[in-house]
């Protein structure tokens, strides 16, 4: 199954990386199919989003530990729920890792992300429709260190110490600091544009439906 | 935010990715000590790819551009100096499909059909041969071949007097004094099908899986192999002709006799690279494995490793053939062929950018200086150098291909000064909120600079730390210390235990290894220790000594259990290795 065992986690044989994927995949569409009726444009404006994080994480790809899927996820979470949020970050993941590098972490990106998207939406960033940005700035450092914890996870087999993964953690320090610092900046510019830009897309999607359904009531 | 805020981002973003990728591949930062090489300067093509290998004669270097144009941009041939300064370059509007037929330097000579001067052979997609003068790029002659949907794709070959290329159609060969047609057969269609000189003609497949002999009479007699797609030029072996072809999800190799019939086959990965002889063992790669045989006699098959390779493979420099991984992560890795032609992987060649590789790196000696120039599917060519003497070569740089040190720092300081003053005139002019912006993105800008020395430091100081407060990953039995008895002239030298089946062997006295992997390698040679490895995204993982595979392997250096593969750790030259199975 596994074809060696390496840094990062075992190197995965074809076979394995596609059962991974779909097994991804299969997570995604079952996050998204909620019970409550989703309207083609608000799956275009997830799926749009995707492709946007995604080739954003490529471009930066060049900037080591800037990540500008963590504090999108984190609002994405907030504006949309945990399930959606959880799945823009497992199809975030996917996209991009298949450009940047496909591999046993992959899934553990795909997870971290995703619990920065719950923390999104446990942690009160939006309130009465309004980003509170000292919660958001918080919450994006916070999550900088919560997402390279889960990624260390990838690096762990059985021949892995307490004290072996204890001092893997803290020869990271500093690129944790950095993704941190790289999430607060990008908090402090795009985290208001890019909340309002979430919010105003499903606000005019709810206007249509709701318009629907009033045509429907009146026939 | 107005107009000026968001030409300051447009800017500080810019000059963000500029100095990370810019320091990358200028500094000689970690990342760029290619094993002693030094990165003089680069190159960033406009578009394309770099899919064949650079060429460097007479301390020229030329590189061509390839890719599907579909707007304004072409595919161009360069020529440098060493230096970096360019000579001249040339674009064919004509050419819109993979140019990937690799550039051919011909020497001044003489023959039946005139006399001609050396000269730069540059076939393109679009069916056109030229002939330039490499130092000008001036064309002396040029010929029109048949195209259909694109034109030549494959190498081309001198036949004393005449230059034999194969077209998309067929064979041609033309005279080198003046281009002139002498010879021209149909064959069916071709892609990347090189062609060979043999003692009585031209070598030549096609997509078909039909190999093509035209003698120099101009006799074509066509010898369907029914094995796949004919995507090299035919090898000549001892043992007989070699093809690697190309199959539906698998390759096959097989070996052909004088009278180009199959004497035996052996089944492979998908997508094969381009096989070379290296001495008298072949070597083949494809999306699985990077496989030797040994061609003496029958081409036995000899070893193989797990690899993914789909380009071209070429000699490097050290006795080492060098191989471009053609994955995400990319890069070359450099093998040598051991004792009995056994493949081993010594060391891998990553420039600082990671991207899909499939062009052969050029490499190019002359007094106590070599060269490496190695390009990627990116467009990307950086430019290494080493030297016996810590002369740096390159004294007169062109400004517009080279930033050194200086200049990179001095950027980078000059941008933080800008962004310092500005952020202080909006504090000043009683903008608080813009100014706070700023800041934090002018820290960024200087963590992102400052990153790669602080985390070293800091490696280094939680490796102090765990050594001084002991808390190794101690195990039982790892040799960590000098052990008084080992015999005295190991002192001060690299020392190496490997503990198979709990029996420990052990040498010592060696000196001038990099890394572990290097150090192994050269131990299990002298201890007649078989190992295999396996490639990795992240580096080089040894799987197995003497077939001994268990759970794993695991080293430890100086006792200290290694954190990396074997290849990114670095050794000095009092170091103890302790292999144990994990």
């Amino acid at each position: 199954m596994f074809q060696a065992l390496g840094t990062h986690g075992p190197v995965l044989s074809p076979m394995t990386s596609l059962v991974l994927d779909i097994g991804l995949l299969v997570a995604a569409f079952w996050l998204l199919a909620t019970p409550s009726k989703k309207s083609l444009g608000d799956t275009l404006l997830l799926l749009t989003l995707v492709l946007a994080v995604s080739a954003a994480r490529v471009l930066m790809q060049p900037l080591p530990n800037i990540q500008p899927v963590t504090v999108a996820a984190l609002i994405i979470g907030a504006q949309l729920g945990a399930r959606r949020g959880a799945a823009f970050a497992i199809l975030v993941a996917m996209i991009s890792n298949a450009i940047i590098g496909n591999g046993w972490w992959t899934i553990f990106q795909a997870i971290g992300w995703a619990s920065v998207a719950v923390i999104g939406s446990k942690f009160a960033i939006i309130a009465n429709g309004e980003l509170q940005r000292n919660r958001l700035f918080v919450a994006a450092i916070a999550s900088a260190f919560v997402f390279d914890l889960i990624v260390s996870f990838s690096i762990i087999d059985s021949s892995t110490s307490i004290v072996s993964f204890l001092t893997y953690l803290a020869h990271g320090i500093p690129y944790d600091l950095l993704h941190a610092l790289g999430n607060l900046t990008f908090a402090v510019w795009f985290g208001t544009w890019f909340a309002d830009v979430v919010a105003e897309e499903i606000v005019v999607e709810e206007v249509e439906l709701m318009s629907e359904e009033s045509i429907i009531c009146h026939a | 935010m107005n107009r000026l805020q968001k030409l300051l981002i447009l800017c500080a973003t810019f000059l963000i990715i500029n100095t990370g990728s810019v320091s990358a591949i200028s500094n000689p930062s970690e990342d760029d000590q290619i094993y002693g090489f030094e990165a003089q300067w680069a190159k960033q093509f406009n578009g394309g790819y770099v899919t064949t290998a650079p060429l460097i004669d007479n301390a020229t270097l030329f590189v061509r551009t390839s890719g599907m144009w579909v707007g304004q941009e072409r595919p161009q041939v360069f020529a440098y100096e060493l230096n970096g300064k360019e000579l001249w370059n040339h674009t064919n509007q004509n050419a819109t499909q993979h140019d990937m037929s690799p550039l051919k330097i011909i020497e001044a000579g003489q023959g039946f059909c005139g006399n001609w001067s050396k000269q730069l052979i540059i076939a393109w997609s679009d069916g056109l041969i030229e002939s330039v003068e490499p130092l000008t790029g001036l064309r002396k002659w040029q010929y029109q071949s048949e195209v259909d949907v694109w034109g030549i794709t494959g190498s081309s070959a001198q036949d004393e007097d005449k230059l034999v290329v194969t077209t998309r159609t067929g064979i041609v060969s033309l005279c080198l004094a003046d281009g002139s047609l002498i010879q021209n057969a149909t064959t069916d269609l071709g892609w990347r099908n090189g062609v060979t000189i043999t003692e009585t003609g031209y070598l030549a497949g096609d997509e078909n899986g039909t190999l093509w002999h035209l003698s120099r009479e101009g006799n074509l007699t066509s010898y369907p192999l029914a094995i796949g797609k004919i995507r090299h030029p035919p090898l000549i072996t001892d043992a007989g002709i070699v093809i690697h072809a190309q199959g539906d999800g698998q390759s096959t190799i097989a070996l052909l006799d004088e009278n180009y019939s199959i004497i035996n086959t052996y089944s492979s990965g998908s997508s094969p690279a381009m096989p070379i002889m290296i001495g008298q063992y072949l070597v083949t790669g494809d999306s699985s494995e990077l496989r030797s045989f040994d061609c003496s006699n029958n081409c036995s098959a000899l070893s193989s490793l797990t690899f993914t390779t789909n380009g071209e493979m070429a000699m490097g420099l050290d006795g080492q053939f060098m191989v471009p991984l053609n994955t995400a992560q990319g890069g070359w890795k450099g093998f040598t062929l051991v004792e009995n032609g056994l493949l081993e992987h010594v060391r891998g060649f990553q420039p600082g950018f990671s991207t899909y590789t499939t062009a052969a790196p050029a490499v190019y000696s002359e007094g106590d200086s070599d060269w490496l120039v190695l390009a990627n599917d990116a467009s990307r060519m950086v430019v290494y150098w080493r030297g016996l003497n810590d002369t740096q070569p390159i004294e007169d740089l062109d400004e517009n291909t080279t930033a050194n040190d200086e200049n990179n720092n001095n950027n980078q300081i000059l941008l933080v000064v800008i962004f310092s003053s500005f952020c202080a005139m909006l504090f000043m002019a009683g903008k608080p909120e813009q100014g706070k912006k700023f800041s934090i993105l002018l820290i960024l800008l200087v963590a992102i600079i400052a990153i790669p020395t602080l985390s070293t430091q800091w490696s280094n100081k939680v490796d102090d730390i765990s050594a001084d407060i002991g808390i190794e990953d101690s195990i039982d039995g790892v040799e960590g210390e000098w052990n008084q008895s080992w015999p005295e002239q190991w002192q001060g030298t690299q020392i190496i235990i490997i503990e198979i089946d709990g029996q420990k062997q052990m040498m010592g006295g060696y000196s001038g290894f990099d890394n572990v992997l290097q150090l192994t390698n050269q131990v299990a040679i002298d201890l007649n220790i078989s190992i295999t490895s396996q490639q990795s995204d992240i580096g080089t993982y040894v799987t197995s000594f003497d077939g001994h595979q268990g759970q794993g392997w695991e080293f430890f250096v100086n006792g200290s259990r290694g954190s990396f593969s074997a290849d990114n750790v670095a050794i000095e030259e009092s170091t103890i290795v302790h292999w144990i199975p994990a």
